[in-house]
């Protein structure tokens, strides 16, 4: 009697399943601390601009936000800078993700085969990955130096003229793109080699048997295999891609001629630096429902295909 | 297996804890705290201390804090310094603390801030706690930057005049006599300086000029660059403060077309340096170079050789077609300290900023950093600013000095102007090159 009753006091019910009392606490102690930040620094902020959307919210003058209603959500979509933004935005996505996909799972193909000095290799493509956008990007900055950069000084090596690079309206978005697939492809890269990693090896050696190539192999075989992991980096890579802010604001400041100026970072340069926080916020809305549309709709379709 | 689970949560616990201690003692300042004979004044600086400058401002309090200067009640004042380590990190600050009613009784603030801190009330008046001697002991530049409505809102310890350094010696070597050089009442006009560029490069000299178009982001491309506009007359905005029809007027872009003219033909000159030296001047890799009082002291201090072999002249002006010339107009200010609306003593934050910006804190930064003192009995000292560059520069601060426009949307005209030079730079002397029409939609993204 005493033994069943103890028994109940450790076990408690909810939602039709059971589950053991101190497990519990142990577990919601654990989650606490990310809820509790997540709360702070996640899900407040992100009410807070919401509601800001529909305000002339100015930075220094907070305690007069007067009500705007859809005012500021005209004003964005007759704003030539804001939609100069957006296609700028869109290009960086549209060039990025391919050349950043493609890259990551060459790598991964090359690191998932048995050569020498495999595990160097990883570790090298990884390198990127593990050091800040900011390093990265002053770095770039001191390579791409159209007087005085080593980028230049090679080409000179091939009789190619020096080129502007980061100076030039048609040559900086381009090279921000290539900077950022460098810098990125390697944690991609990980992501790909686990899923390949997982493939049995039967498959290859069946495949081998009835004489099937490398191509057969990889579109029959490895393609299909990774397609779950190839929908999660496809979606995150793009959810990073339209988030692109780093880069500009260090290496171009938006320029030249707005040629870099995207969407996060006009965000940012509205309600930041010219403290219109209304506005950027209303432009922060429309942003994110147009993100959450085409990753959920993108999602929906690898899924289908899953 | 329960025990090992309390551990576990009790060492997340100690971790969590630690993380919070850690926070908690970055706190990069002075922890005193007011009592009944006390009244301690905090200040908000955009510096480290690990910075040269940082290391200045903690002297200047300690200086302060020796004075025991008293409050009005008879309190000795006591001056609290938090280093917030970068000018981004200073202004999170102060919007943070806008609505809880936090800030200190003291910030750092930029010069072109000034008014749209003083427009939204966040810093307040000083004049009625300091003498007119005390006001009339700064330069104008710095009283007509800090003015906002006919009252005094802030005050500055240093300003950073500037203009074109140039290779006396190189060219003399191709037959410029020290008469021909630039000065206020005759200066070089952006003309002069490419043709002199011209001179030496068949003579096969270093002709180089460095423009310093990426120092300082757009803040300093609107340091370095508003007299291009001032001098030709032009404005930034009207008197309602708006840029269209000020920024993209004729007198404006006349002034543009002076660096569209030197970028115009660059591809076919390579006129302008673009290389990453800090010191290519002072090096000997460019002949011109367009810059603030930094300089002067890197030369005086590394390159003792190369110290009476150079001079600044004022900034180059507007010419126009038929060779009139424009004013002298001078690059100036810099950094400064305002009473926060917050404060708790008013009077005693006003003594503490007169101190952090006085004869004594002035004279410390320019021997320390370089930056040139604000008050006219520092500039007269003649051993310091007699002759050579100091001379001209601080002759240029006293006299030509234009403070960079003071509107509430400074930050958007900021961007807007680097924007429209950056145009320049990229896009002069190519096809679909149209400067009015850009300078028009930056404007308009000005006053939208």
């Amino acid at each position: 009697m005493e033994k069943a009753k103890k028994t109940k006091s450790i076990y408690y019910k909810f939602l039709g399943k059971t589950y053991i009392k101190t497990d519990s606490v142990v577990g919601a102690a654990f989650i606490l601390p990310a809820v509790v930040l997540g709360a702070i620094f996640v899900i407040a902020p992100m009410v807070v601009s919401l509601s800001y959307a529909f305000t002339d919210a100015n930075l220094l003058k907070l305690n007069e936000v007067g009500w705007a209603g859809l005012r500021q959500f005209k004003k964005a979509f007759t704003d030539r800078f804001m939609w100069n933004a957006f296609k700028n935005t869109m290009i960086f996505v549209v060039k990025v993700v391919p050349l950043q996909l493609l890259a990551a799972l060459g790598l991964a193909l090359i690191l998932n085969t048995k050569i020498r000095g495999n595990t160097f290799f990883r570790w090298a493509f990884f390198c990127p990955v593990m050091l800040s956008l900011a390093v990265t990007s002053f770095l770039w900055m001191n390579l791409l130096n159209p007087e005085e950069g080593l980028i230049n000084a090679l080409l000179k090596v091939f009789h190619i003229p020096p080129q502007p690079f980061l100076e030039s309206p048609k040559q900086a978005m381009n090279v921000i793109v290539v900077i950022s697939a460098w810098q990125g492809a390697g944690y991609q890269m990980l992501i790909f080699l686990s899923g390949l990693k997982n493939i049995p090896p039967e498959l290859y050696e069946a495949a081998g048997v009835d004489g099937a190539g490398s191509g057969t192999k990889f579109f029959r075989i490895t393609l299909p295999s990774i397609l779950p992991t190839f929908s999660f980096v496809l979606v995150t890579m793009l959810i990073g891609a339209f988030r692109l802010m780093t880069q500009p604001m260090i290496m171009t400041q938006g320029g030249p001629t707005d040629s870099t100026m995207t969407m996060s970072y006009y965000i940012y340069q509205q309600g930041i630096k010219y403290r219109d926080v209304g506005y950027s916020s209303a432009i922060a809305l429309l942003y994110t429902l147009f993100m959450s549309t085409v990753a959920l709709t993108l999602r929906k379709v690898t899924d289908q295909k899953d | 297996m329960m025990k090992k689970r309390l551990t576990n949560l009790l060492l997340a616990c100690v971790l969590a804890l630690s993380l919070f201690g850690f926070a908690a003692c970055s706190k990069n300042g002075d922890e005193l705290e007011d009592t009944a004979d006390v009244k301690v004044v905090k200040v908000w600086l955009h510096k480290s201390e690990a910075e040269p400058e940082g290391r200045i401002y903690r002297t200047i309090a300690d200086m302060f804090n020796e004075k025991k200067l008293h409050t009005k009640d008879g309190r000795t004042i006591m001056m609290s310094l938090e280093f917030k380590n970068s000018s981004d990190a200073l202004d999170s600050s102060i919007n943070g603390e806008l609505l809880g009613g936090g800030l200190p009784d003291i910030v750092a603030v930029d010069s072109p801030n000034i008014t749209a801190y003083a427009a939204q009330e966040i810093i307040l008046p000083l004049d009625e706690h300091l003498t007119d001697d005390v006001k009339n002991s700064y330069v104008d530049s710095v009283i007509t930057q800090s003015t906002y409505k006919g009252k005094l809102f802030a005050l500055s310890g240093m300003d950073a005049p500037g203009g074109l350094y140039y290779n006396k010696e190189l060219l003399k070597s191709v037959g410029y006599t020290d008469a021909d050089f630039g000065t206020i009442e005759n200066p070089w006009s952006w003309k002069d300086v490419e043709e002199a560029m011209d001179k030496l490069k068949a003579a096969n000299k270093t002709y180089k000029i460095k423009l310093n178009l990426g120092f300082g982001g757009a803040e300093g491309c609107m340091y370095l660059y508003s007299p291009l506009i001032y001098s030709a007359g032009g404005q930034f905005t009207d008197t309602n403060e708006k840029a269209v029809g000020a920024l993209n007027s004729e007198a404006s872009l006349g002034g543009l077309s002076m660096l569209e003219s030197i970028y115009a033909q660059d591809s076919a000159k390579s006129w302008i340096y673009n290389g990453t030296n800090v010191n290519a001047f002072p090096g000997g890799e460019v002949a011109f170079e367009i810059y603030g009082p930094w300089l002067i002291d890197t030369i005086r201090k590394d390159y003792k050789d190369f110290q009476n072999k150079y001079d600044i002249m004022p900034f180059p002006v507007y010419e126009s077609a038929d060779g009139t010339k424009g004013k002298v107009q001078s690059p100036c200010g810099s950094w400064g300290f305002a009473v926060t609306r917050d404060t708790r003593d008013a009077y005693a934050a006003s003594q503490a900023v007169a101190f952090l910006t006085g004869t004594e804190a002035s004279q410390l930064m320019y021997d320390s950093i370089g930056t040139f003192p604000t008050h006219k009995s520092l500039l007269d000292n003649e051993e310091n600013f007699g002759s050579g560059a100091s001379k001209s520069l601080s002759e240029l601060l006293l006299q030509t000095g234009a403070p960079r426009p003071r509107i509430e949307k400074y930050p958007q005209l900021t961007t807007a102007f680097s924007d429209i030079v950056n145009y320049i730079k990229t896009a002069a002397g190519t096809s679909d090159y149209n400067l009015a029409k850009y300078a028009l939609q930056k404007a308009q993204s000005v006053d939208r």
